[in-house]
């Protein structure tokens, strides 16, 4: 299959600093994958280029095989949508208010109905008419959740299958949310969506992903499926945290660290 | 503009803010307010016309009697003209105080309170000294309205000045930005204050005009020639409502979401400029009324600027022009110059704000 959104050799510079150094991904309609690494690797960035947010000194980036810079900012909305870590509101909207910005020119019922599944989606249906900014950290990360499947849906309904990108989504969530999210990402692809997400909970990032890409200082490290990535060499490498993987009975991977390493091997 | 939300992006059949009025109610109740207002300050003043004489002087055609003769003539060529003016100057400063906040995600700022105002003031100044000189030097005589243009460059280059400081890779810092605003008006007000030192009798007379701020000598062409930019701005607002409104949840996000970022924040940047070079050009520096009207607003309706920039031009109307009949009215036969008015209401106003908002902005 090929890549529906895809960089190739790209190379970010913050100053003198190297952040993301020739690194190349792709994803394909319906697939799942899990962007992971140390603090620092550059997986944020890696994101922003594939959104489109930020230019990459080298390589480009390619969405349908077009490049992203050539998308108008609506064209590309239409096609992709991103939720950032962490999102400040500045003025006192309405849940609600915020979930249907996600539908962009579209008014009337079917954008009510949008808004009001969305909001179902994200477990916070009778919070509508709620001030954002009196909910908690994790219930306006999924606020915020919601605007974006709302904006990728009305993509969708335009274009066919889009592309869904997540920074860290389940960083103030709590374990049920958290699974949930993973749940409904995997809903999206399992319609066609393409869904990249930072992930840091590698146990999570099994779970969400058919694929899984490592990232450490800038470099692609790995990129496979959980089982060939997940493993004790892996996390003594990159995440410098000795022999933690374990095994469920379906050779599934999972990670129960013993401490941190004290001297990097 | 393709690429900023079409006017009609807003309609829907669901309001999210339970207990707001709905547009059509919100708009109808601030016009009904607008025209009362404009009504109860036409009565009064140095020369009163009550009530039941009001329609005679509004509407009679022959002055059958030198009483109705003396009405018409202080209701069509002082009164009129003057709430005109006061509503079409507090439409302006209710705007350009909305789109800058919307512009810098920051619910303090006010044209008159960071310098914005001030730099109009200073060109303004400016082309009152060297506009003379000029004319007396090469006899070139600007094809246009020296005043205007020059306030609202001064207005643009304030705002570019104070995005470039405040703006720092997408995110606006409140605090800087508040200081960086105060530093630009002080700085604008000493070139004032140079230009004072430069002027000649009538110069002095015309700078001070400014600087405090006032509604007198309101006619009819001054009147005339704000109509464009309030009727430009009245058009513009649609097309950005939605944009700002994105722009809220910051400039990363308003892009993934579709927003031609830069291109909307040179809009709004000329937009603030415009109205509030206009409004100094005509009435010198009034502050606080582009802080007070939005967040009232905001706590009735919500912060849509669908309906809250139109809804704040008419505000900020209803507002200076009850101003300025206190204004003209309370030291009668004096004036109180209306800038020292609005600070009088709108400097606590600004104070219980950010103590308020302390927590919110880590201030």
């Amino acid at each position: 299959m090929s890549a529906v959104l895809e960089a190739v050799r790209v190379s970010v510079q913050a100053g003198r600093k190297t952040i993301l150094d020739g690194a190349s991904v792709g994803v394909s309609h319906g697939e799942t994958l899990a962007l992971v690494g140390p603090n620092g690797a550059g997986k944020s960035t890696l994101l922003k280029v594939l959104s489109g947010e930020l230019r990459p000194a080298t390589g480009h980036v390619a969405l349908h095989g077009k490049p992203v810079a050539s998308y108008a900012p609506q064209a590309l909305a239409q096609r992709r949508a991103v939720l950032s870590q962490s999102v400040t509101v500045a003025f006192p909207f309405t849940v609600g208010e915020i979930v249907a910005m996600g539908a962009g020119d579209r008014g009337g019922r079917t954008r009510d109905a949008m808004v009001e599944t969305a909001l179902a989606d994200v477990d916070l249906a009778d919070c509508g008419g709620r001030i954002i900014t009196t909910l908690s950290g994790g219930e306006q990360q999924r606020a915020h959740f919601a605007r974006v499947l709302v904006q990728l849906s009305c993509g969708e309904d335009l274009h066919g299958p889009g592309v869904l990108l997540l920074d860290e989504p389940t960083s103030n969530l709590d374990l049920r949310h958290q699974l949930a999210l993973i749940a409904a990402a995997q809903r999206r692809a399992a319609r066609g969506t393409a869904v990249i997400a930072v992930l840091h909970d590698l146990n999570l990032a099994v779970l969400l992903g058919k694929r899984i890409v490592v990232l450490e200082q800038g470099h692609i490290v790995g990129d496979g499926t959980p089982r060939e990535i997940v493993t004790d060499d892996m996390l003594a490498k990159v995440f410098k945290v000795p022999g933690a993987v374990g095994r469920v009975p379906a050779d599934v991977p999972f990670v129960l660290p013993h401490g941190i390493a004290t001297a990097a091997p | 503009m393709a690429e900023l939300a079409h006017p009609a992006a807003a309609r829907s059949s669901r309001n999210w803010r339970p207990g707001a009025p709905g547009a059509t109610a919100t708009i109808t109740v601030l016009c009904i307010a607008l025209l009362l207002s404009a009504v109860a300050s036409a009565t009064v003043g140095a020369a009163g016309i009550p009530l039941e004489r009001l329609m005679a002087a509004a509407f009679g055609t022959g002055a059958d009697t030198p009483l109705l003769a003396r009405d018409q003539l202080v209701l069509w060529s002082v009164r009129l003209p003057r709430i005109l003016l006061a509503a079409i100057v507090g439409a302006l400063l209710g705007a350009a105080g909305t789109l800058m906040q919307g512009l810098f995600r920051n619910p303090l700022a006010d044209p008159g309170l960071v310098g914005v105002s001030a730099g109009g003031a200073l060109a303004a100044a400016a082309a009152i000294v060297f506009g003379d000189r000029l004319l007396h030097a090469t006899g070139w005589r600007p094809p246009f309205e020296l005043l205007p243009v020059a306030a609202f460059v001064g207005s643009l280059i304030a705002t570019v000045i104070l995005y470039r400081i405040a703006t720092r890779e997408g995110r606006t810092s409140v605090a800087t930005f508040l200081l960086a605003g105060l530093a630009l008006g002080a700085l604008a007000m000493a070139g004032v204050g140079l230009l004072v030192f430069m002027a000649d009798d009538r110069q002095l007379r015309d700078i001070t005009f400014w600087t405090l701020g006032s509604l007198t000598g309101a006619t009819w062409p001054k009147v005339a020639s704000l109509a464009p930019i309030v009727l430009a701005l009245v058009v513009a607002m649609p097309f950005m409502a939605r944009s700002l409104d994105l722009l809220v949840l910051g400039e990363a996000e308003a892009f993934h979401m579709g927003i031609a970022v830069e291109r909307l924040k040179r809009y709004a940047i000329v937009a603030v400029a415009a109205a509030t070079g206009a409004a100094v050009s005509i009435s010198g520096v009034i502050g606080f009324v582009g802080i007070i009207v939005p967040h009232l607003l905001r706590l009735v309706i919500g912060p849509g600027h669908r309906l809250l920039l139109p809804s704040s031009m008419l505000f900020g109307a209803i507002l200076l022009m009850i101003a300025d009949t206190f204004a003209r009215t309370v030291a009668a036969p004096a004036e109180l110059p209306i800038g020292i008015l609005t600070a009088l209401i709108g400097a606590p106003f600004f104070l219980s704000l950010l103590l308020r908002q302390r927590g919110v902005f880590g201030l």
